[in-house]
């Protein structure tokens, strides 16, 4: 069969199939036409584990969910799984009257990601069941305005549903903070969306007792549990430095994070290796604290220093002589890796050090054809995937035995279409499904995976075919 | 030579599903059919002593008890490089245990005379873990279970083999051929089948073979015979898991008191 030139040809083709996930995919494409709809449900709701299987499959398109939802409108596992799937739309009469359900199918409602504002308002308002309500403060659908009728109904129930959803917003977060415990706080404390005011952070500071005040926590820990948040905050330095001095460790790693706090020499010896650590990835490290950094006994200090893109060329030298094969390949993935160190890391007796080098943006066709002769697979795997990989040495790797090699090749985006044909052909089924939106290879080039063996890649032909119609329409 | 491998169309399951009428099985609509995951180690065990002899001409020969729709999993294994394929059924196996099973590959076993036998250690659906030793019990050939290493020359008289044994103990053990051996998962990495292989697999025959074909009759097998048989399949009450509440720092907190608990602390 030809390939299709339009969206009748292509439901045409799916029926030539007959079977399920090429209709599957093709049923996107047929919508506005009731006679390629019917033709298409004889095979997909002919038996009831076909449609059971597409009911829960991610992959299920929002239209078919909707079909499978009308056809089997009696069937509860088959709501269920519907429910369950995030594509599925949501039908208007269960948004226009959700009591209609029964308490299994709601609960699943109140947690689907396209369960529309207004029917997740009307149940936070209306809805007796906790569980329920906290389903609604967790569902990302919920925004700030389906939050603040939950805060209004339960605001501790509910609490550390609310203070984890991302739509809280700040003002709902200080009342939060002001009624939580100290766990509540601490999350109020992490929420992106939390425009800190002066007067807030006052009473924070005060609760963690780093400034004397009647509201300080009672409990030494808890006032710990609140500065590891607080540290993390653009506070006056006094109060950074405090924080610096802290006797735990998690207190001053925040600190350490914190690129509002810039005394780093205070830390620079710290004995906690997470401190050292989280400084050595700075970008505002000096060069005497790079290189002070650079013989620390903790591998990880090393690694987070060769890695960090602002590290000077004497330290990337240095560490480039690490005994520890973590810190070589570390400064061999830095992007400001000079091509002589990767020559030099080219070599390495370690393949972890060399297959940084395969992967690295900085390495030349030469450093490239050289690592091509290499054995090991997380080399060639880097090889594979570089796009300064010659084209020969990529059509060779292209028919390498390992499917990660092979891997690279199909998703590295300066492969051309002679190197990626032979791999329609490939073993492994989610090569030839990546290949499906390759945009180096042609409609014909897809469309002879049309009949693969496998169901997924049937799918994503159809699926692909039946976009491209669409879109070419609209 | 040959070699044998006894596999199995396993039946798999979504997290919701519907228990029979008669409480004896999950409602065929909720499952998911594919070759036991053990098997295919098995039959890539069988496929490396193959290529790696191409002197020893070896037929490697894949066996299912089931009845049509496992032509599928033997397909797959046809695809994948196995030289034939059987598959025996009559209506009356409907219902057998497992050593049942075990008696009908033991007489396919006996009709291909094989230099080897490989079955997987247990199938992913039922978990008996005892077809193959139940066949080799039928056949009175030496056996091993859970081997997670065979060396092994075509023709040779003995194998040498690792059982993986409790606490991350290998015994080595050397066994008279042929044998039947359980395989283990991870003994090998099993091939995908090639394009080519798929289609030339979907033109060879699969032999379908009959009580009669292996000396047996309707009286030998099926839920009629069998030493043991399922009263009811049901889903348990909930038991102690309950789920954590909280936000992600109470969690972590409610986590480190239950370790402290159980340990004493």
């Amino acid at each position: 069969m030809g390939t299709p030139n339009g969206r009748d040809a292509l439901v045409a083709a799916a029926l030539v199939n007959a079977d399920v996930y090429s209709a599957a995919g093709a049923f996107g494409a047929a919508q506005l036409s009731s006679v390629n709809i019917e033709a298409l449900s004889t095979i997909l709701f002919a038996k009831r584990r076909d449609a059971l299987r597409l009911a829960r499959w991610e992959h299920s398109p929002a239209i078919l969910l909707q079909a499978i939802g009308d056809h089997a409108s009696s069937d509860h596992m088959m709501q269920a799984r519907l429910m369950r799937n995030q594509n599925s739309p949501m039908a208007d009469e269960i948004v226009e009257q959700p009591e209609v359900l029964d308490r299994s199918l709601l609960g699943l409602v109140a947690q689907h990601t396209q369960a529309p504002k207004a029917l997740l308002i009307k149940l936070a308002i209306e809805d007796q069941d906790v569980m329920l309500l906290k389903a609604i403060a967790r569902n990302p659908a919920s925004d700030a305005d389906v939050l603040s009728m939950l805060v209004k109904r339960a605001p501790i129930q509910l609490a550390s549903e609310i203070v984890a959803n991302p739509a809280a917003s700040s003002e709902m977060l200080e009342m939060l903070y002001e009624q939580g415990d100290v766990y509540i706080k601490s999350a109020v404390l992490g929420h992106k969306n939390l425009v800190a005011s002066p007067g807030f952070m006052a009473q924070v500071q005060v609760d963690s007792g780093l400034i004397t005040g009647k509201t300080a926590l009672k409990s030494k820990q808890d006032q710990l549990f609140l500065r590891r948040q607080l540290a993390k905050f653009d506070l006056p330095t006094m109060l950074l430095k405090t924080l610096a001095q802290s006797e735990d460790s998690a207190v001053r790693t925040a600190v350490a994070n914190n690129p509002a706090f810039v005394d780093v020499k205070l830390m620079i010896s710290d004995a906690a290796p997470t401190v050292r650590r989280a400084l050595a990835a700075r970008a505002d490290l000096s060069i005497n604290q790079m290189q002070s950094l650079s013989v620390d006994k903790d591998v990880w200090v090393r690694v987070w220093l060769a890695r960090n893109a602002s590290i000077d060329r004497n330290t990337m030298l240095y560490l480039a002589q690490d005994e520890a094969d973590e810190v070589r390949r570390g400064v061999a993935r830095n992007r400001r890796c000079p091509l002589s160190l990767l020559e030099k890391f080219a070599v390495d007796d370690s393949a972890w050090v060399r297959s940084a080098v395969a992967y690295q943006a900085n390495s030349n066709a030469d450093l490239l054809v050289q690592l091509a002769s290499d054995q090991d697979v997380d080399v060639l795997s880097g090889v594979a995937a570089n796009s300064h990989t010659p084209k020969k040495i990529m059509r060779k790797l292209a028919g390498h035995a390992d499917a990660d090699v092979r891997r690279g090749v199909i998703l590295n985006k300066a492969a051309d279409r002679e190197t990626l044909l032979p791999m329609l052909q490939d073993a492994y089924y989610l090569h030839r499904m990546l290949l499906v939106w390759n945009q180096q290879l042609t409609v014909d080039d897809k469309w002879s995976l049309h009949d693969d063996p496998d169901e997924n890649v049937r799918f994503a032909v159809f699926k692909w075919f039946g976009d491209m119609f669409l879109k070419a329409e609209h | 030579m040959k070699i044998l491998v006894a596999v199995k169309q396993v039946a798999a399951l979504d997290e919701d599903f519907e228990i029979r009428a008669d409480e004896k099985d999950v409602d065929e609509d909720f499952l998911l059919y594919d070759l036991n995951e053990w098997d295919d180690f098995s039959l890539e065990e069988a496929m490396r002593i193959k290529e790696e002899s191409p002197d020893a001409e070896i037929e490697v020969i894949v066996v299912s008890v089931g009845p049509d729709r496992v032509d599928e999993s033997l397909r797959k294994c046809l695809a994948k490089g196995a030289d034939r394929a059987i598959r025996v059924w009559d209506d009356a196996v409907e219902g057998s245990d497992t050593v049942a099973i075990g008696k009908m590959l033991a007489a396919v076993v006996k009709k291909e005379a094989p230099d080897m036998v490989f079955a997987g250690v247990q199938s992913s659906d039922h978990s008996n873990a005892s077809t193959g030793i139940s066949m080799a019990a039928y056949l009175g050939m030496p056996h091993a279970a859970v081997v997670a290493d065979l060396k092994y020359n075509p023709g040779a008289n003995t194998a040498t083999i690792r059982r993986e044994l409790e606490g991350g103990i290998l015994q080595e053990v050397e066994i008279a051929c042929p044998a039947v051996l359980t395989i283990q998962l991870g003994i090998n990495k099993p091939r995908y089948a090639s394009l080519r292989g798929i289609k030339q697999a979907a033109a060879k025959p699969i032999e379908a073979w009959g009580l009669g074909d292996i000396g047996m009759s309707a009286a030998d097998v099926g839920e009629g015979s069998a030493m043991s048989r399922v009263r009811r399949m049901y889903v348990p009450e909930k038991g102690r898991a309950q789920m954590i509440e909280g936000t992600i720092a109470q969690q972590a907190a409610r986590i480190i008191e239950i370790i402290k608990e159980f340990k004493g602390a």
